[in-house]
């Protein structure tokens, strides 16, 4: 039985591994980037299924992971195992600052309050234009995976590493999701004042999952510095935000893979729209209308479910 | 500080003020977080630029124009938003967050996707003297100008009918609908009213901070700071938040350019810190 349970899973990760040795290099690019957003979206779906908090903010961690890496890169540090750490200790730093305040809010209130956090993360990066190049964006090489050895050349080995440290990290946080934390978690999101009154520390809970999920966006974010070479104040705004919050939505109280491939069906209706539908360059005006869509879906489920007779 | 420094913190801040009003309005009476703020301050630089608002008739027509606009644009918004009510805050910001990515593309699309240069009319781009300063005439005549929609604001909310109707619903819709009160054309009325102000102010601040890429998601930022600060809903708390973050950007960008954004983002979190149980509780 646990064997039929782990086969889904196992064939997903051939699969995933498979992608650069069967399809183009543009194919290649675009699912390096749908991995790193997906982990993203993970990170977000972790505080959205658990204690019910949409956070719009997660671009902060996402940028901090990124930027660090670019930083360390042009420092001379080119080691990706070292960008990982560096970067998910600095997104971890940055959430548990931000989640002193975070932590404390509900509802509406956490969505305004992560939001403006975000956005003001993307703020100081358009303004430190020493350390982050502002607007322009800084870029970064390929990393190195081990001392003494050249870049990863091409998309083939840089997917590779990134799906690599995606698949660790899913199963990482798969362990993760059957801890007591994230039990504890979930009482918090379905019956907050009972836990308290249990005796469940609920402040130091969900500071500790923001620490976890801040650390797993700054990790997207390195691997999106190194499935790009590039990162921008705007890849860290509102519109990276949504789709990650949307994904997460969508995979509701589903599994991490349900999460990534949510990400993939949004950034490939967004970037494939760009490409084939009128006006050309109109990504964002048909991730609007998908957007739109998936607020309406709810409403169009019910209006298709049966509706109870009437006498 | 010095005069100009005071003129300066006032004019910053009565101009969020003047945008983050709208916003403040339509959370705290609709408890809807409108993600589509931004791109209406857009849209009333737009207009600014198509009626020549850097002419006396054309100002005059823009400022006109901004009250249908800004009705018709909430009026769309309040349509979208009303079905999702039983959805969730997440549906509607969802939903808003889409109308504001396809508005903010058909503004890129008829404006090019470039900035939009504004100049004020004739009589208001002089150099005035300002005790012994050189100042803008412009920027005073707005701070009258958002004085007069912050007191007029305050009015309507506090001394009218219309205010107390809307405070009603806000508290309770349901007690307020069975006194007669219908909540959907409160929460039409508000998103229109919310929406006029962030066309109007699109319109009035275009020679003071012009529309064009990224003006929508930095607006969205400082109208949130406002918001989180002054508490959703709290005129009197938006206006002292908005003179306030005025304060702090006006010294901030003489002091410690660099340091500007960083002092909000403390501002933002001691305040979260400070008081989160009166921000957790208007909106829970």
């Amino acid at each position: 039985m646990r064997r039929r349970n782990l086969a889904r899973p196992a064939a997903l990760i051939v699969a995933v591994l498979a992608v650069p040795f069967v399809a183009d290099a543009y194919a290649t690019t675009v699912a390096a980037r749908i991995l790193a957003l997906g982990l993203l979206s993970v990170a977000v779906h972790q505080l959205s299924a658990r204690p019910h908090l949409a956070s719009l903010g997660h671009g902060a961690y996402f940028g901090a992971g990124a930027y660090v890496t670019a930083v360390l890169d042009h420092a001379g540090m080119h080691l990706g195992p070292v960008h990982l750490a560096a970067g998910a200790a600095t997104g971890a730093a940055a959430a548990g600052v931000a989640a002193v305040g975070l932590a404390r809010l509900r509802g509406l209130g956490y969505v305004l309050a992560s939001l403006t956090v975000g956005l003001l993360a993307a703020t100081i990066a358009v303004s430190s234009r020493t350390v982050t190049g502002g607007s322009d964006g800084i870029s970064a090489g390929p990393p190195v995976l081990w001392p003494g050895t050249g870049r990863l050349q091409g998309i083939g080995p840089t997917y590779l590493w990134i799906a690599a440290i995606v698949i660790a990290a899913g199963l990482l946080l798969a362990a993760h999701a059957r801890s007591p934390l994230a039990i504890v978690l979930i009482g918090i999101g379905d019956a907050e004042q009972r836990m308290r009154s249990i005796g469940y520390p609920v402040g130091r809970v969900l500071w500790t999952a923001h620490v976890i999920s801040g650390a797993t966006a700054a990790t997207a974010g390195v691997l999106w510095m190194h499935a790009t070479g590039y990162i921008a104040p705007a890849d860290l705004g509102l519109s990276t935000a949504a789709v990650a919050l949307a994904a997460a939505t969508i995979a509701d109280q589903r599994g991490l893979i349900a999460t990534i491939a949510a990400t993939g069906v949004l950034v490939l209706a967004r970037d494939v729209a760009t490409s084939y539908l009128p006006p050309a360059g109109f990504g964002p005006l048909w991730l609007g209308v998908l957007l739109l869509a998936l607020a309406y879906a709810p409403l169009a489920r019910r209006l298709r479910a049966p509706r109870e007779a009437t006498v | 500080m010095s005069i100009v420094g005071i003129a300066d913190a006032a004019a910053i801040g009565l101009l969020y003020f003047v945008i983050a009003s709208g916003l403040t309005l339509i959370l705290g009476s609709l408890r809807i977080l409108s993600l589509a703020h931004g791109s209406v301050y857009l849209a009333g630089g737009y207009l600014a630029w198509l009626l020549h608002a850097d002419t006396p008739s054309g100002f005059v027509l823009a400022c006109g124009a901004a009250i249908p606009t800004g009705i018709a644009i909430g009026g769309l918004c309040a349509a979208v938003t009303w079905p999702l009510r039983a959805y969730g805050h997440l549906a509607q910001a969802l939903a808003t967050l889409g109308l504001s990515l396809i508005g903010g593309q058909l503004i890129a699309a008829a404006t090019g996707g470039t900035w939009l240069p504004a100049k004020p009319p004739p009589p208001l781009a002089a150099v005035i003297n300002l005790a012994g300063h050189r100042y803008p005439a412009y920027r005073l005549g707005f701070i009258a100008v958002a004085a007069v929609i912050a007191a007029g604001l305050w009015w309507v909310m506090t001394l009218t009918r219309a205010g107390i109707v809307v405070r009603a619903v806000a508290d309770d819709a349901q007690m307020a609908a069975s006194t007669g009160i219908r909540p959907s054309f409160v929460h039409t009325g508000v998103f229109a009213a919310g929406t006029t102000l962030a066309v109007l102010a699109g319109v009035l601040a275009a020679p003071i901070l012009p529309a064009g890429p990224g003006v929508d998601e930095q607006l969205l930022v400082w109208s949130l700071i406002i918001v989180v600060l002054g508490g959703p809903g709290d005129l009197r708390g938006a206006l002292a938040a908005s003179l306030a973050a005025g304060t702090v950007s006006a010294i901030g960008v003489v002091v410690l350019p660099t340091l500007a954004p960083f002092l909000l983002l403390v501002l933002v979190l001691v305040a979260l810190v400070v008081r989160p149980a009166g921000l957790g509780r208007s909106l829970a």
